[in-house]
């Protein structure tokens, strides 16, 4: 690819950008989030135009317009989000769209699709089962569906778009396995990421993007992690030793108070994924932190301790009072504050206006009403101190946050839940979409709020980003706790097999 | 009531489910590239006044027929245009058109033949007897001695079938409807195939809407189409965007509707305007029944556009 291009209204996310992948090699394609990453490889992949540069596959000058071409070149494209046909089985999504012409009107001829994947998944060890409907598969089958699809397909260049998002580290060390297997066979691997760390083992090489710009290439033997990650951001950043140094240490057995007991929660499963008999404590200035494979039942668990959903069963105290039956409301007022797991849906009024989405949820309290009507001027005030702490990029405090980039939109839900003195904070993914400098910014925030004296329910994909910050973890699979463990006794590889539900000693239900 | 009654009765219910079939059918093929089109009720009106007159002038059946399937090719132009093109909301660009086309069939009529004491007739589609087939003892009159659209109906849903869920160009379809995101990253051409489909669903449209001038009542009025496009889109939800079971649907309708005719012919001591609303209230038990578990194609009345960022 040379010179690429691409601008989206405003914003510049590819300057003339170049870079090279070699036959059987694997490249690591990192940046921050907006690096232009991404689009670089849709470009690729035909899904977006370039407003200007080449494309050269082997050897010759290549117009991509759209898949079907980039497919016709042996390209194929994993996206992060999975572009499978969740009411179609495995094999449907495998073979859909690899026949063309009058092959397209007969009648299909599954056995002989089915006999091809097979041996696919011998000769690749990429297990799934061929006729289970995909929405009812983990994310890591997904992935092995994609992977087949691409194989299926006799791709030679194969693309994966930040594949490790939704796995956990073990299935994680399977796909990187798998990988290294394509390469054997000859397949150029490109890994789009952000988390340079898992990729380091296996890439030949990496390229770093930052801002749509090319910054460089290291090469295997110079490859580190905390170089790269200087060549992502721009600046030196080391985020561990950072926070571990204004983590207020506690001894172990010392315990604060108790601030939140949940009994025995359990949910119809209407909303998502149904709770089941869950049962936790968080201790005053304690970051309890929960990890899981997203959708098993983390987000249902945050909005019921948040009074969005009724539970069937179980109780809530908090500081020794029951709030089992207070609504939203009466929960804000008593010191619980949310920042939901999507900003867009639950966490911000797009169409309103930066202050009004500052005090969302406080536009009853004495300081910002006075006999049913806003004062607009304090509103104001709060929202400009909230855009000075907070570096949210706005012109004022008055643009509709709908304009903002989702970055900043995730500051302001973040400023909206530390505004008033919290009393308990549960934080669903808040680092979510940030670059590495506001994701410090935030994770200190979250520590300095734990050092006060708040208690915090962190909910996190990123295991190590939960690692680093957590006194204790629990670990929800399927709609339950499988495990609690304490700081003492957090291990990766021990949260992961949990993760795929496998308790300690044993295998789970 | 006597045999011939009994079977003429009985042969009315295959009659009307031709326009159920055709109209719910159109519904479906657009749903499975994503595309809801609502527009169903006004087509059927233009279909039927613009099948009507060209068959009342012209004498033939198929120039009707075809020019019903014309006007709604028009009217699917339009919303495809309106709603793949310029990705305008697919709900009120069918509702637009419902209302368009269906002061479009009447003013066609309105022009064309003007006020009449009596309105223009024209004879019924002709009956075609199979033979030895339509000797059997009541089935044979109902099954075998229809007009030449039942049977084409009847084929038009098997073809519809095959094609939708026997074939890989049938998967494609439906992969359109369900996340065209994905299809689009396959390769499978997304915009051609739902501008493509959502003509082929108003052409139906158009042709049930002629088939009811031209087999059911033989005469244009403006109140012909009487809530059949709406109810079609119940059908199409019952039925699951399942041609078969469209078929069933459509069955279940047209066998109420003969219900109703046959009880206001018996002077059952009820209403008229009860005995009308019958129809909708089944539509209404139907919907509440079915709604819960009924399967739609994920991506329906979602515009698709490749650059817009992923949610």
């Amino acid at each position: 690819m040379k010179e690429i291009s691409k601008r989206f209204g405003e914003v510049q996310a590819l300057d003339n950008v170049s870079m090279k992948i070699g036959s059987g090699e694997i490249v690591g394609l990192v940046g921050e989030n907006g690096a232009g990453k991404t689009t670089l490889m849709n470009i690729l992949y035909g899904l977006y135009k370039a407003d200007k540069g080449r494309i050269i596959v082997n050897g010759r000058e290549t117009n991509i317009q759209s898949p079907k071409d980039a497919i016709s070149h042996k390209i194929f494209m994993v996206h992060q989000h999975f572009k499978l046909i969740g009411n179609f089985t495995s094999l449907e999504n495998i073979i859909l769209g690899s026949t063309s012409g009058r092959e397209d009107f007969k009648r299909m001829n599954l056995q002989v699709y089915r006999k091809r994947i097979e041996e696919l998944m011998r000769e690749h060890k990429l297990e799934i089962p061929l006729d289970e409907k995909v929405k009812n598969l983990s994310a890591g089958t997904q992935q092995r569906i994609e992977i087949l699809k691409a194989l299926y397909r006799m791709a030679e260049l194969l693309i994966l778009d930040e594949p490790t998002t939704n796995l956990t580290p073990q299935e994680t060390d399977e796909l990187l396995r798998s990988v290294l297997e394509m390469k054997k066979r000859g397949i150029s691997v490109v890994l789009i990421t952000h988390k340079i760390r898992e990729i380091v083992e296996t890439v030949d090489r990496v390229v770093v993007l930052r801002k749509g710009k090319l910054v460089g290439e290291v090469p295997k033997n110079e490859i580190t992690p905390e170089k790269v990650v200087e060549m992502m951001v721009g600046r030196k950043v080391d985020l561990e030793s950072e926070l571990s140094n204004i983590i207020v240490p506690r001894a172990p057995g010392a315990e604060e108070a108790e601030i939140l007991r949940i009994e025995g929660i359990s949910t119809t499963g209407d909303e998502g994924i149904k709770l089941k008999d869950i049962s936790l404590a968080v201790r005053r200035g304690e970051i309890f932190g929960i990890a899981g494979v997203s959708g098993n039942g983390q987000k249902e668990l945050c909005e019921t301790i948040m009074g969005i959903h009724r539970p069937i069963k179980g109780r809530i105290i908090y500081n020794g009072k029951d709030l089992s039956e207070a609504d939203v409301k009466e929960r804000i007022k008593q010191g619980f504050r949310f920042i939901p797991e999507d900003r867009m849906i639950d966490g911000s009024l797009p169409t309103m206006t930066l202050s009004e989405n500052i005090i969302l949820g406080f536009q009853n309290f004495e300081q910002f009403q006075r006999h049913g009507f806003l004062l607009y001027e304090k509103i104001n005030e709060s929202a400009r101190k909230a855009i000075a702490e907070y570096e949210i990029r706005a012109p004022n405090e008055k643009i509709r946050v709908g304009k903002l980039s989702g970055g900043n939109i995730q500051k302001v839900v973040v400023a909206r839940a530390l505004l008033l003195e919290p009393g308990l904070l549960i934080a669903y993914n808040p680092t979510r979409g940030l670059d590495i400098g506001a994701t410090e910014k935030i994770l200190r925030q979250i520590v300095e709020l734990r050092n006060s004296g708040v208690s915090i329910i962190m909910v996190s994909e990123d295991l190590d980003e939960l690692m680093l910050v957590s006194d204790k973890i629990a670990v929800m699979y399927k709609g339950e706790i499988i495990g609690i463990l304490s700081k003492e006794s957090f291990d990766k590889s021990k949260i992961g097999l949990m993760m795929a539900g496998i308790r300690e000693g044993g295998i789970g239900k | 009531m006597n045999y011939a009654e009994l079977t003429s009765l009985l042969g009315y219910i295959l009659v009307l489910m031709v326009p159920y079939s055709l109209a719910s059918m159109g519904i479906m093929v657009g749903g499975r590239v994503g595309v809801f089109n609502v527009s169903t009720e006004g087509v059927m009106l233009s279909g039927a006044s613009a099948a009507f007159l060209v068959t009342y002038f012209s004498g033939s059946y198929t120039l009707g027929i075809l020019s019903g399937i014309g006007v709604g090719l028009l009217i699917g132009l339009m919303m495809t245009f309106f709603a793949n093109k310029l990705k305008i909301d697919q709900f009120i660009v069918g509702i637009l058109l419902y209302i368009f086309a269906t002061g479009f069939g009447s003013l066609l009529y309105k022009e064309i033949i003007g006020i009449t004491l009596y309105p223009p007739k024209v004879n019924l589609l002709p009956k075609i007897k199979i033979p030895l087939l339509s000797q059997i003892p009541y089935l044979g009159p109902i099954l075998f001695n229809q007009d030449a659209i039942v049977y084409i109906t009847i084929l038009i849903a098997l073809l519809l079938y095959y094609l939708l869920f026997k074939t890989s160009f049938g998967l494609k379809i439906r992969s359109i409807g369900e996340n065209p995101r994905a299809a689009d990253a396959l390769g499978i051409n997304v915009f051609l195939m739902r501008h493509i489909f959502t003509l082929i669903g108003s052409a139906l449209m158009g042709m049930a809407g002629a088939y009811l001038a031209l087999g059911f009542t033989g005469i244009y009025t403006n109140t012909i189409v009487s809530g059949r496009g709406w109810i079609s889109i119940a059908i199409t939800i019952f039925g699951r965007w399942n041609p078969l079971w469209i078929l069933v649907g459509a069955l279940l309708f047209a066998g109420v509707e003969v219900l109703v005719y046959t009880l206001q012919a018996m002077e059952v001591s009820l209403p008229y305007q009860v005995l009308m609303m019958l129809p909708f209230i089944i539509t209404l038990l139907i919907l509440i029944y079915t709604s819960r578990k009924a399967e739609m194609p994920a991506a329906l009345g979602k515009p698709y556009d490749r650059e817009s960022f992923e949610e």
